[in-house]
This record gives structure tokens, sequence and C-alpha cells, in this order.
């Protein structure tokens, strides 16, 4: 299932492409170049081909494990795409990381005290979450967290003065590993703002989900037997509740990853972020198609990735759920 | 332990419904009572009353006390109400099929339930579950165990659902229609076991059901409750064989005999009215073949008949021992 899939993203991502007008040779040789000199690199770049033998020869490369030069840089695309790719992760699963922290403790804190102050707050900021554009929000966070109060830098994701040595690419890792705790607080520091604009909608679709399938399971006969075994209403309700209320918000969790990938993007125009979304924009630009082709298609079977793990998930939660 | 002047109200949309009004009844130590009555008559009100377990809101008990042990569990703060929980009084309820948590084993909830009153490491606890799983009768108990809800027919969770109840021996056992959802021969198992219980390790068992061959089978006393009141409470054998109130004679009556033709089944007729729903007179008095004019306008106190018997109506209120022959 997983590989047809992806073919077919192939296809669309290549087809796509070759819609948008502009000739990578012309924005790669500038407006004076002259007509030999396009034709030379055109068919250096194997653009002069029919499409399906260009098809062909990528999928060729993909199968082999080579995912591409880039037109631009003549560089390998696994070496370029692996840095920006990785800081796209970091963000991303912090954000969901708090979306699914605060997100599920508030729909668990909301079913559990429904309809009391709490659950009315809770439930009016998530809906606005929920409807809140993610460029809009980043605005004001930058705005208001940066600008106005100075609390926290508004774009990059290290000081670019004295920047992190990677090893993982993972600064967060990097800095735990090299146990440098000052840079640790500095990229902490340039990840709060995109990763709460990022996990917003996400934690508001969290929260409510949980809330509306733990207010199910709190009618449950079970619920009841607990509670008359004289455990606590808190144990109630984390153990026995909340397991049983997990597989509708693993669901919401699986899904919320992909449109996280989306916003990572937007986030990432906003606040400066060097990750994917920025590299395939500057290859858009250049219509460097291999690093655009390439560099969806990992987004995409990142994105595949992650929903295999959550139909994992769903086992090793409910044992009623057996895979074949 | 001894039920007094209890009243629960559910505070509704549509009013404050008195789903247990005024009920006054106790429990012998290791005595087997039996509560019946039709569907919504307020049973299962009266033990989650016990348990401190009404959904509130919009439950809440109104007055009356629940004496355990010199104890008004009305009055106790949520701390200690829980040491009673499952330690002293434990209940097991009607559906076996919804009332484990389906994502955990048998072994978890077994152990979890023994270690929330006893201190035993999880090994220890663990032997502990196999015992008890071993003496409701549960087969293979050490492979059983490890298996999920789902793994087990509804008897078997049944018994589960009883050892759970039984793992530290509480005072008094609360059962909540536990037959009901099984069919026939496993129902007679599940009685036998709970009388085999009561017998070896003197639980008293609060039995509630709207099945009377079930009480002639296994209680000794019985309460008869209608729309929220009780209104006759009695041994067993004089309930049977003297009915005094209209509404009991008509519950013996519907129990279905193995020599009766189905269409000759009797049932008593007119609905069950919702309690509080009758604000004058006596509550059965819309299904009741004696009702008088007064019985329209007063509402009937219940009546000592001594010897541990009393009833709510009228008929009885003059002459000391009328009954009816069924
Ligand atoms: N959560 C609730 N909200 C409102 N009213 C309730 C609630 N639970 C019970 N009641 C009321 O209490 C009355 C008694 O209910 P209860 O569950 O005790 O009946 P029961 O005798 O156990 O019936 P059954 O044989 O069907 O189990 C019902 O008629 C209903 O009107
Ligand atoms: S009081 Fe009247 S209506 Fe009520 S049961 Fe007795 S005779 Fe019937
Ligand atoms: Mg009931």
């Amino acid at each position: 299932m997983v590989i047809p899939v992806l073919i077919g993203m192939t296809l669309i991502v290549f087809f796509i492409l070759r819609l948008i007008p502009g000739n990578p040779a012309q924005l790669i040789l500038g407006q004076r170049a002259t007509k030999e000199s396009l034709e030379a690199l055109t068919s250096q770049l194997g653009l002069d081909q029919p499409w399906y033998i260009q098809y062909f020869s990528y999928m060729k490369g993909l199968f082999t494990g080579d995912i591409g030069t880039s037109i631009r840089t003549g560089a390998p695309i696994s070496q370029e795409i692996w840095p920006f790719f990785i800081a796209t992760i970091e963000l991303s699963v912090v954000a969901l990381l708090i979306a699914i922290v605060i997100g599920m403790n508030a729909g668990v804190i909301s079913a559990w005290f429904q309809n009391s102050w709490f659950d009315y707050t809770a439930m009016v900021i998530a809906l606005v979450g929920i409807s809140m554009p993610i460029f809009w929000l980043g605005l004001m966070d930058q705005w208001f967290f940066s600008i106005d109060l100075g609390w926290l830098p508004s774009t990059g994701r290290e000081n670019v003065r004295d920047p992190v040595t990677p090893i993982t690419n993972f600064y967060l890792i990097d800095t735990l590993i090299q146990g440098d705790f000052s840079q640790l607080n500095v990229v902490v520091k340039h990840l709060i703002l995109p990763a709460c604009a990022l996990g917003t909608i996400s934690m508001a679709i969290i929260a409510r989900i949980t809330r509306s399938s733990m207010l199910e399971v709190m009618r449950s006969d079970y619920i009841r037997t607990a509670q008359a075994k004289g455990m606590r209403m808190f144990w109630v309700v984390y153990k026995h509740g909340l397991k049983n209320a997990l597989i509708p918000v693993l669901t919401v969790i699986g899904m919320q990853m992909g449109i996280l990938l989306g916003g990572a993007v937007l986030t990432e125009t906003i606040f400066g972020w060097p990750g994917i979304g920025r590299y395939i924009y500057e290859a858009i630009n250049f219509r460097d198609y291999p690093v655009i082709q390439t560099g969806i298609l990992i987004v995409a079977a990142f994105f595949v990735l992650i929903n295999l793990v959550v139909d994992l998930l769903y086992a090793a939660i409910d044992p009623r759920i057996k895979y074949h | 332990m001894e039920v007094k002047n209890l009243t629960t109200s559910f505070f509704t949309d549509d009013g404050i419904i008195p789903a247990v009004d005024h009920v006054s009844f106790h429990i012998n130590k290791g005595e087997i009572l039996g509560v019946v009555g039709e569907s919504g008559c307020g049973k299962s009100v009266t033990s989650l009353s016990i348990m401190g377990l009404v959904p509130n809101p919009p439950g809440k008990i109104i007055s009356g006390e629940i004496l355990l042990n010199g104890e008004d569990l009305t009055k106790l703060p949520e701390k200690r109400m829980r040491q009673i929980r499952g330690n002293d009084v434990a209940m097991i309820f009607q559906e076996p099929m919804t009332s484990l948590n389906p994502v955990y084993t048998i072994g978890n909830q077994l152990v979890e339930a023994i270690r929330l009153h006893q201190k035993m490491d999880k090994k220890q606890a663990r032997n502990r579950a196999i015992e008890i799983m071993k003496h409701v009768g549960l087969p293979r108990a050490e492979e059983l165990i490890d298996d999920y809800p789902h793994q087990l027919s509804g008897g078997m969770r049944q018994r589960v659902m009883i050892a759970m109840a039984m793992v530290c021996e509480p005072k008094l056992l609360i059962a909540d229609e536990p037959t009901t959802a099984l069919d026939v021969t496993i129902q007679a198992q599940i009685l036998r076991l709970m009388k085999k219980l009561n017998e070896n390790d003197q639980t008293a068992i609060m039995l509630i059901t709207h099945d009377l061959g079930v009480v002639a089978e296994v209680c000794e006393r019985v309460v008869v409750m209608y729309a929220g009141k009780i209104v006759e409470e009695g041994d067993v054998e004089s309930i049977y064989e003297h009915p005094k109130h209209p509404y009991t004679i008509g519950l013996i009556k519907s129990v279905p005999d193995v020599h009766m033709k189905i269409d000759k089944l009797y049932s008593i007729p007119g609905n069950v009215p919702k309690p509080g729903s009758i604000k004058q007179g006596c509550a059965f008095a819309a299904r009741c073949e004696f009702a008088t004019n007064r019985c329209f306008t007063e509402t009937p106190p219940l009546l000592d008949m001594g010897h541990g018997k009393s009833v709510r109506c009228f008929l009885h209120e003059t002459v000391e021992d009328v009954s009816y022959s069924v």
C-alpha cells in the first residue's frame, strides 16, 4: 500500500511541476544568456528529453537510492536536504508535543469537570484556536513576545553569530550531547514561538476530540466499576478513562501530523526557520525540479510513516484491534 | 448495615425526581436480602447511594442515613468513602460485558483492586488474584489472568467481577441484577456461587433483581420497591405464601410457571409511573384492583405488621392478617 501511494505521489508532483511556466536553464543563466548556452545546459540537465524518459530516469534513480542532484547548485540532494529536513522535523515534533500535552490534558480535565468554568474557558479558547490562521497567529506572537516584550527571538533557529555545531541536526539533542546549556537555552528560546504558533490549531483540535471522547468513555460501566473499587478519581480518569478515549485522539494526531507539516512551511516563512519548506520554496523559485520532487516526496514519505506508526499504536492500545 | 429514611433525588429539567423516597431497611450480618421491583423503581439508585456513587449532578442524597459499623456513609468525606468502597462494601453490576475495562487484562484489574486496599507487592497480589479466581470457580486461572475481557464469555466475566468484588472480603456485597444479562444455565451457576460465598465467607449480600424466582432461590428476606418507595418487606416465605401488598401479589402472579401456557402469562396492567410523578395518593392506585377513593387522595404509610414485616397499603390498616390466595 505504501509504495503505490508514494509512486502516485511522484507522478502527480512530476506533472504539476512541468505545468509551472519558466525554464530552469534560463533562471540559472540569467536573461542575457545566449541561445547556444541555454540549449547546452538544457540538454545537460536532461530537460530536452521527452517527459517519460525524464520520469523513468528519475524513478530509476529513486529505486537505486539516488534521490537526484540539484540543478541550481549541482550538489547531491541527499547532502543538502538533511539539515533542512531535520529542522522541520524538530519544529513539528516540538509543536506536536506541546499540542498533545496541553491539548490532551485540557480535554481530559474539561470532560472530568464538565460544565465547569475550566471546561467553558478551555473550549472557548479551543474554538478560537481552531479558527485562527497560522500566519496571523505567528505574526501576532512575533509582534507581542519578541518585538513588544523582547522576551524571545523573532526569527531563526540559532544565534547566527554563534551557531550550533551540528551532529544530528536536531539542535535540542546536539546541544544536550555537547552539554552546552547556554546554547540549549538559545535553541529553546528560538523554538518556543514558532512551535507554539504551529501547534495551536492541533492543540485545539486535540483538546476538543479528547473531551468528547472522554465524555463518552466516562459514562461507561467500567468507569463505575473502577470507582466502586475505591480508586481515586484522578486514576479512574487517567488510567481507565484516557486509555479508552485514546483511539479517536490518536487518529486525529496522525492527521494533524500532515497538517502540521503543511503548516510548518508557513511558519518557516514567518519565523525564518531554515526548514524543508524554505528549501523547497527556494527550489521552486529556480524551477529546481529534482529538489522540488524529492523534497515533496520525502515529506510525503514521512507522513506515510507517521500513519503507519499510528496504526501500530492502535493495536498497542486496544487489545481488540489485531493486525494480520 | 442500616438505611434510614434515605431520599435520593435527581434534579432534572423536568423537575425533581425522588428516585429513592424515604427508604428504610437493614441488612443483617451474613444475610442475603433481596430487593425487587420493576424497572425504574429506584433499585440501582439505592445501591449507588450506599456506595456514594450517585452521579452528581444531577443526583444527590437529600436526606437520611446509611449506617455501617456506626459510621454514617452519607456524611463521610470522599477520602474515607474510598477506603470503604471495594473494601467494606463491594458492588457488581448488571452488564458483565461492559463492566470490565476492555484495554486492561483481567489480572491488571484484579491486582489493582487488591492493591488499593491491601499492602502487597505486585507478585503477592497476582498470586492472591489467581487464588480468588479459583475461589469463584474460574478454570485455568493461571492463563486466564493474562487474558483481556473480550476473550471471556459473559458468565466468566461475571465471575471475574465477583472475584474482583470479593478480593478484600467485604462485609457487604451489593449485586445489582448480576444475572439479568446471562442465559439461564449461567444464571443458576452465578447464583449458586453467590450463595456459596455468602455461606463460606459470611458476606452479606444485597441482591437486586426484578426476578422473584431468583429471590426465592437465594434470599432470606425481601424488600419490594415501587416508584421509589418500599411497599412491602418481610421474610421470603411469608411474602411468597402470604403476599400482602397488591403489587407484590401481582409480581408473584407474573412469575412464569413451567406448567403455565404462555398466553396465560399474567402481567400487572398499566405502566410503571416515574418516581415522584404521582403527587397524591398511593403510587400504585392506578393499577390496583383493590383501590378505593381514599387511595387516590391519601398516601398510605408503611404499616408495621410485626415479625419484621411491613406493608404500605390501606387494606392492612384495620385487619391484622389479611392475605390473598394467589
Ligand atoms: N442519571 C439520572 N438522571 C435522571 N434521573 C435518573 C438518573 N438515574 C436514574 N434516574 C431516575 O431514577 C429512577 C430509578 O432508576 P434506577 O436506575 O434506580 O431504577 P432500577 O430500579 O434500578 O431499574 P432497572 O431495573 O431498570 O435497573 C428512574 O426512573 C429515573 O427516573
Ligand atoms: S393503598 Fe390502595 S391503591 Fe395502594 S395498594 Fe393498597 S389498595 Fe391498592
Ligand atoms: Mg438498575
